[in-house]
């Protein structure tokens, strides 16, 4: 009697992750941009003011949206598709639109949008503009009958329901895509952003974002407190911006390095009674905090703030390298928890000589 | 070219005539005496024909001399009577393929009517023909007559033909090349000693022993000493083949008597191939991945995949007890050190009824004894891990034992490189591997031996800079997976007919994987009872009767998000979805009864048919699996060739996880696959061998995450071998698999090619000893790219601040670049007078080629490129033996 499959299944991610970090160690194969680079539309994050509802709740979210194209020819918009979807299928997003279409089955309006007037009978080549809410901010409604037992049998997990909700930033707008015939995967983008000659957009120009808001009887959740960012070693100003001088270096690793840090209160990191350690005591949230810029460049991506094991880390400051080029850049932080909540900050970079 | 010219002669020299001893009063063993009057007797020798000048010296045959089964008295000459003389006449006689003697002819009269006498009863003897490679052929032997005169007896005795009672073979392991002139010395019960010198074929025989168990000592010249005990029982006669191992070969591996094969295909590798076979470190396990049927496994995955099946579906045992893993960590050695084995047994299909609770193939590793002699030692090292052992006698107590362990130090050479690069992380993994040994030989014939042997593979990192398309895969990350096991085994060969061997065995088996909050904890403490009788029954038919018994109770924590049914792409980075926990304690009974009958009903001909029957505690319910599988030679000897083909029924039981509530589906019944396999076996020559076999394997109860047994698929292909065999200097194959494996996932059973389906795998390796204790060997590997799945631009996820590509579905849809890769090796080694020492350079990628091992997608699956696996990678290392 071997290992079961499973087990086999996760040795083998275990050795992925030794793999994966041994390449990252001895050579990068890609020369990617970094996820850190701004230089289309994206979206960033968004922030729900209650990351854990309870049944009945009213919940605000807010996105992160960016358009960092060095061209905008027709500016980004941000759309909500106006519909909450509610526990889909194994918590599977990407199963909310097999009942989008059917206005029913698990899709509720959103906030006070009234009728629902779901997308069930549209075609492709039609401009949705009409059927969906734009702008930063959207509201759900968590509906009171929302909790349900957990789906996989899991022992000792509390009851919980689950709200997504959906919103595109499109340089243009938004059709319908017809299904893809090549892929049989039933995760499938089912729209898409076009031009005003009903060219579909490329990624650069359009992101389908989703943020899951949990629904629990009892459990709450705060969104991490950001107290700051430190630039250089300092208290970053926030509002008035730093500045610093283009790197004439031939080369970015060689540019002056500016260390980066974000500040997060210790008390954001709460503990989670969904993660009980092997003595069945329950852990603290996992922190971590992206960074994304608009310019520049960063030693990381992501940086672990608090470990549920570890607890809060030391030397979690990356470092930044000014561009070679005058101008203004942005440097976001966008810190998270790993049970939805989320805050960020913006730390404008004045790059001149 | 040469060696077959030694062999001719050799063969001329010992089927000279040898003069037969007259003598005049008891008759001798070999000297029946035919009359009361007088006691002709003799013995017999034949000559070959040496081949024309300019001729092509054939190889080397196996070749039998006529053996006298009749024996007619000649009248003794009244002249020479009267006269009281005694003569010897010799005579040549022609022999024809019957054993029929259709001339006879005095080489040398001597007169006094002895020659026409001779000549007259020679013209009645019976033979048993000669044979050349078992075929009878026609012959001319020297036969000399004896006429001595003889005081009268009472009565004539009957005619006493002598009785091969014990025979066999004397060769050289791995080229299978027949030593001449070994000395084959039989002790009897009765302590009486007969010696015997092998022919040019290696054969030899001894006549009319009586009954009782024999010790057999082999010994030749330039090869190390062997012996065996056999019994000797009434109207049988007794077979045994040595496989003698030259003194230069560098570590003793005691191969004898090579039990013919219960399945289709068995490959088993001689000791100089496992260890230097270039690219594998000297690694024998790895040695494996060379086979025909064995898939190339990505990079640094350390599986073994056989025909296309799933590496779980391959069953690895260390003298029958199951182990969980094979390899360290990323392939890089195996956790059994190759000093440690005594063969490798590799069966990829259709294996016998001994092995059950695997759909692929099966490995059995065999341990060897310790050596006796005295205390032996060696150490090695070099860029991956440094191991030794030490082995011998213990005092005079009759017990031996081994001890031997191995540590991987990339740790402690790597994290200073990586700290000086500025990675930020600085640990790598450490494995270690340790076994202990005793033994004790009761008799010749029984032994019992205890093994404890384990594995541990451990990684340890906090990684600050989390993965920003998952950050659980930041924080602290560790695993360990690891073994031991505490075997016993006992062997008692009751007699020539009846064997019995038991092996129980305890062990912990133990996974801990931990990822951020996720976490994996395994823990299973299998207690396993492998017990099997061998009885011959009569001639040609065996009887084999085993138990196969495995107890396993328990533990297992996992904290993971549920993981997507079949034809699902995963929901997300792991904290995106809940994940679920379950706490479960339990045992799996597995019971397994067997039997199994090797028939050999006509020459040449091999037929086993067996059953096995298993119940799974886990599936709640037996199975019962026939299979059989027939051999033929349809001719033999060098040139042997046999046909083969098998059919049979395997089944794999759920996994315990696969029937957990929460992780899995209660209900689950075992997977099954039915197996075809028919082949052909030719050899060339002695060195030389080929083998074709198309295989069939229909796969169905596949176990189904969401749809509980409704897998099914299939897989089938083609193997070659092209091998030649160890001799004093070469030793290389070429092996080519064509195959394809395809699987059906419920819902739509959509066909898709499975995981590890690689379509072509050839591959090309020799070594060469240049003499001076130089080697020289390389590798050659080319092989269809593995399969991925393709993913593209999707969605975002805002709680996580990621990507999440969109994954093609069916999976495995594209083919990565084919994969080609030259290895080098080079040896060196010294000997002392009481120690030796090697070097080695094992050398990847000579031509440092950028094989693709998978596709690197940018954030979001917009861009993407290739990873390549290994680069230019030397390995030195030195070992040092006492």
């Amino acid at each position: 009697m071997g290992l079961s499959m499973k087990q086999r299944r996760w040795i083998g991610a275990a050795r992925v992750v030794g793999v994966l970090v041994g390449s990252a160690l001895a050579c990068n194969p890609a020369s990617f941009d970094p996820v850190s680079r701004l230089d289309s539309v994206r979206i960033l994050a968004s922030r729900a003011d209650k990351p854990y509802a309870k049944p009945g709740d009213t919940v605000n979210i807010d996105v992160l949206a960016v358009d960092a194209r060095p061209v905008q020819a027709v500016p980004m918009r941000i759309f909500w598709i106006p519909f909450t979807c509610i526990n889909p299928p194994q918590d599977l997003f990407y199963l909310c639109f097999t009942a989008l279409g059917a206005r029913d089955g698990g899709v509720v309006p959103s906030g006070d949008a009234g009728v629902n007037p779901g997308l069930g009978g549209l075609e492709p080549g039609v401009d949705l503009t009409q059927f969906l809410q734009e702008g930063p901010h959207f509201t759900m409604k968590i509906p009171p009958d929302i909790l349900h037992p957990p789906t996989a049998a899991g022992q000792g997990t509390d009851e919980y329901g689950l709200a997504i909700a959906f919103n595109i930033a499109c340089a243009g707008h938004v059709e319908l895509l017809p299904a893809d015939a090549s892929n049989r995967s039933i995760e499938q983008v089912p729209i898409g952003c076009f031009d005003a000659q009903h060219n579909q957009l490329g990624p650069d120009q359009f992101v389908v974002g989703f943020t899951r808001v949990y629904a629990y009887k009892t459990r709450t959740n705060a969104n991490p407190v950001l107290s700051g960012v430190s630039f250089n070693g300092h208290p970053a100003d926030l509002v008035q911006g730093e500045t610093v001088a283009p790197c004439t270096a031939a080369k970015s690793a060689d540019c002056t390095k500016f260390a980066l840090d974000v500040t997060v209160d210790p008390s954001s990191q709460e503990i989670d009674p969904g993660d009980l350690d092997s003595s069945g005591q329950p852990r603290r949230e996992q922190i971590w905090v992206d960074y994304f810029e608009t310019d520049g460049d960063l030693d990381d991506d992501a940086r672990l703030l608090y470990d549920p094991v570890q607890g809060k880390i030391t030397g979690t400051a990356t470092n930044y390298r000014a561009p070679s080029n005058t101008g203004e850049a942005i440097i976001f932080s966008v810190v998270h928890d790993n049970r939805g909540g989320t805050a960020w900050d913006a730390l404008h970079v004045h790059v001149h000589p | 070219m040469r060696a077959a010219w030694t062999l001719l002669l050799g063969a001329l020299i010992a089927l000279t005539c040898r003069i037969a001893r007259a003598q005049d009063g008891t008759p001798h063993q070999d000297d029946t005496p035919p009359s009361g009057q007088a006691v002709p007797s003799g013995a017999s020798g034949a000559v070959l024909v040496a081949p024309k000048p300019g001729e092509p010296p054939p190889p080397a045959p196996t070749i039998t001399l006529p053996v006298l089964t009749h024996f007619e008295s000649a009248a003794y000459p009244k002249e020479a009577r009267d006269a009281g003389l005694e003569s010897s006449v010799v005579l040549i006689l022609d022999i024809d393929a019957k054993g029929t003697v259709t001339k006879a002819a005095v080489a040398a009269p001597v007169g006094h009517g002895f020659d026409e006498a001779a000549a007259l009863a020679a013209q009645k003897f019976v033979f048993d023909p000669a044979t050349r490679d078992r075929v009878p052929i026609a012959a001319r032997i020297r036969y000399q007559y004896n006429f001595t005169l003889s005081p009268p007896v009472p009565a004539a005795p009957p005619v006493h033909v002598p009785q091969r009672t014990l025979e066999g073979r004397v060769a050289a392991t791995g080229t299978d090349a027949p030593v001449a002139e070994a000395i084959v010395t039989v002790r009897g019960p009765d302590g009486a000693e007969h010696a015997v010198h092998t022919a040019a074929d290696g054969s030899w025989s001894l006549l009319d022993l009586p009954p009782g168990r024999y010790h057999v000592v082999v010994s030749a010249g330039g090869f190390r000493s062997q012996t065996a005990d056999e019994d000797i029982v009434p109207g049988h006669a007794t077979q045994i083949v040595f496989r003698l191992w030259a003194e230069t070969s560098d570590d003793e591996v005691t191969v004898k008597g090579t039990r013919p094969p219960r399945e289709v295909t068995r490959i088993t590798l001689d000791q100089r191939e496992m260890n230097r076979i270039p690219g594998t470190n000297g690694d024998a396990l790895r040695s494996l991945q060379n086979l025909p049927g064995v898939a190339r496994p990505p990079g640094l995955a350390g599986l073994l995949i056989v025909r296309g099946s799933a590496p779980q579906d391959t069953q690895i045992f260390v003298d029958g007890t199951p182990i969980p893993i094979v390899y360290h960590f990323g392939g890089l050695s195996s956790v059994v050190p190759t000093e440690m084995l005594d063969r490798i047994d590799f069966y990829p299909g259709n294996f016998s009824t001994q092995y059950g609770r695997a759909m692929g193939g099966v490995v059995d590793v065999g341990i060897r004894d310790p050596k006796h002699d005295k205390i032996h030692a060696f150490a090695q090292a070099d860029l991956i891990d440094v191991r030794a052992m030490v082995e011998g006698p213990i005092g005079n107590t009759g017990w031996d034992f081994a001890l031997a362990g191995r540590r991987s130090w990339i740790d402690v050479w790597l994290k200073p490189v990586l700290e000086q690069a500025g990675a930020g992380v600085s640990t790598a993994p450490v494995y270690y591997d340790y076994q202990a040994l005793v033994e004790k030989r009761f008799s010749k014939s029984s032994s019992f031996r205890l093994l404890f042997f384990g594995s541990d593979d451990q990684l340890a990192i906090l990684i600050k800079g989390v993965d920003a398309s998952d950050p659980s895969l930041g924080g602290g990350i560790s695993t360990q997976t690891g073994f031991w096991r505490l075997q016993a085994q006992y062997k008692n060969k009751f007699s020539a007919d009846t064997e019995l061997k038991i092996t129980p065995a305890f062990g912990h088996d133990y996974v801990n994987f931990d990822l951020s909050q996720n976490f994996l904890h395994v823990d299973q403490y299998p207690l396993s009872l492998r017990s099997e009788l061998t009885q011959r029954i009569q001639k040609g038919i065996t009887f084999n009767f085993g138990l196969d018994w495995l107890y396993m109770p328990y533990d297992v924590s996992v904290r993971f998000p549920p993981l997507p049914k079949a034809g699902q792409p995963p929901g997300g980075p792991f904290l995106s979805v809940p994940a679920v926990e379950t706490n479960a304690s339990g045992a799996i009974m597995m019971p397994a009864f067997y039997t199994e009958f090797e028939l050999t009903p006509w020459t040449g001909g091999r037929i086993v048919p067996g059953v096995r029957l298993d119940y799974a505690s886990n599936a709640r319910g037996w199975d019962l699996a026939p299979r059989v599988i027939a051999r033929q030679d349809v001719t033999t000897g060098p040139h042997r060739t046999t046909i083969k083909g098998g059919v049979g029924i395997f089944f794999q039981p759920p996994q315990p996880q696969e029937t957990d509530p929460v992780f899995g589906q209660p209900g689950l019944h075992s997977n099954r696959a039915i197996q075809y396999d028919v082949g052909v076996e030719h050899e060339f020559t002695r060195q030389l061998e080929a083998s074709l076999e198309g295989f069939y394997k229909q796969l169905d109860n596949l176990v189904s995450n969401g749809y509980y047994n409704e897998g099914k698929g299939n897989v089938y292909g083609l193997e070659t071998l092209i091998r030649y065999k160890p001799d004093a200097h070469f030793f290389g194959w070429v092996a080519y698999t064509l195959s394809r494996s395809t699987l059906e996932d419920p819902p739509d059973f959509i066909q898709r090619l499975a995981h590890y389906d690689q379509t072509h795998i050839l591959t090309i390796l020799g070594s060469y000893r240049l003499g001076r204790g130089w080697e020289f060997g390389a590798r050659f590997r080319l092989v269809s790219g593995s399969l991925y799945t393709p993913s593209t631009y999707g969605f975002y996820d805002e709680n996580s601040s990621s990507y999440l590509p969109l994954s093609q579905y069916p999976p495995f849809g594209q083919r990565l670049p084919m994969f080609h890769q030259l290895d080098l090796r080079a040896d060196k080694s010294w000997k002392f007078k009481s120690w030796s020492l090697g070097v080695y350079l094992d050398v990847q990628n000579v031509y440092n080629y950028g094989n693709v091992e998978g596709v690197v997608y940018n954030y979001n699956a917009t861009a993407q490129t290739y990873a390549s696996g290994l680069p230019f990678l030397p390995s030195l290392g030195i070992r040092g033996e006492l």
